[in-house]
């Protein structure tokens, strides 16, 4: 009896937490409210288009909705969106690969643009402007990266995920996400090094 | 210099490779250890988080911003079944066959039964005489196809004869309707 009960209360854990995630599923609202703009900001730094990452997360979203039923809950709704989004990226690099290339000349990130969102806490005048050129000059050296390792990245510095989560997104080995991260932090304090 | 190094030797500092490894979450005991006593290695790690902070910071806020003007019918839109490209082809197409048979089966009967068509009875309101106002509008019709298909087309060669394109022409009806 005693086994029994901690039994149901090993289980209980789990089976809320796939039931909230399924919950947030089953409402297309909560779910373009809680992942869209973190989504939006994974694509668009992984790709470097911002025209083209709306595209896809859109289409992140409406797939995941749409195969709700086949979310199993072994990982977190992040962790399985992220995975959708690497291959609907994947996917357009393969297609249409010349285009995506040209496209992302064409519609790339502005920097500054994005540099003008710098927090508020940084109080001085000076403290703004260091913290846009820091923005800056990072979001320039991940447009030198890889794919692989922009994205890597991007899931462990950005997204905040562990190694496991970004080897089942990514669906590659974790010492080849290791990999990738070592070369990618190499290259990017290597270039921050060389600006600064 | 590897981890063991840095170990043995108090004042020697991280290795990048060993602060890379700290920044990944793979980071022995020893780097750890190193790390929570020694400010220079601490400051060089601080400076790297706060870069990757404030990118962070701004590109969310960017993101969230962003995310706010996009339209909120897009997705809405998105969720409502459409007709896809492909599929009003495929409509299209099926359309035009059922219409080539249609037209195919009743210029057969119009041929096969010509003096029921000249002896429909002169009742306007009669069903012969619908069935023979049908079977005007058909053949009228059927002169409207013939007038388009006799107009000159060249072939995919450029080597026209319109000789033979009027010969062929008058032939294909059926074949079409078959199609």
């Amino acid at each position: 009896m005693t086994t029994n009960t901690s039994a149901c209360i090993a289980l209980e854990w789990p089976l809320t937490s796939k039931g909230r995630a399924i919950g947030e599923l089953e409402d297309i609202d909560t779910l373009v409210k809680t992942y869209r703009s973190r989504l939006l900001r994974f694509v668009t730094f992984s790709t470097g288009d911002p025209d083209l990452a709306e595209t896809i997360t859109q289409d992140c979203l409406l797939k995941a909705y749409n195969a709700r039923e086949s979310f199993r809950g072994d990982s977190s709704i992040n962790t399985w969106l992220t995975s959708i989004a690497v291959n609907l990226i994947r996917d357009h690099q393969r297609t249409q690969k010349f285009k995506f290339w040209k496209q992302a000349k064409a519609s790339a990130v502005d920097v500054t643009d994005v540099a003008s969102f710098i927090a508020s806490e940084h109080s001085t005048p000076e403290a703004q402007l260091i913290a846009k050129q820091q923005v800056a000059r990072l979001s320039g050296i991940l447009d030198t990266l890889s794919l692989n390792q922009r994205t890597v990245f991007l899931m462990k510095f950005s997204d905040e995920m562990d190694l496991a989560d970004i080897s089942e997104a990514m669906n590659m080995p974790i010492n080849t996400v290791k990999t990738h991260l070592h070369r990618a932090l190499k290259a990017v304090r290597s270039q921050l090094g060389a600006q600064s | 210099m590897n981890m063991k190094d840095s170990a043995v030797i108090p004042h020697s500092h991280l290795s990048d490779d060993e602060l890379d490894e700290i920044l990944i979450g793979i980071a022995t005991d020893d780097a750890s250890a190193h790390l929570a006593h020694c400010t220079s290695c601490g400051q060089r790690l601080a400076a790297f988080q706060s870069q990757l902070d404030a990118f962070n910071h701004a590109t969310m806020a960017w993101s969230e911003a962003r995310a706010n003007s996009i339209s909120r019918d897009l997705l809405a839109h998105k969720l409502t079944p459409r007709v896809t490209l492909k599929a009003a082809w495929s409509s299209a197409a099926v359309a035009v066959l059922a219409l080539a048979f249609a037209v195919g089966g009743r210029h057969y009967a119009s041929e096969t039964a010509p003096m029921e068509t000249a002896q429909a009875p002169s009742a306007a309101s009669s069903p012969d005489d619908v069935r023979q106002h049908e079977i005007d509008s058909d053949n009228a019709m059927l002169a409207a196809i013939d007038d388009e298909i006799v107009t000159p087309q060249p072939d995919r060669f450029g080597l026209y004869e319109p000789a033979k394109a009027s010969t062929h022409v008058s032939q294909s009806i059926p074949e079409q309707a078959r199609d």
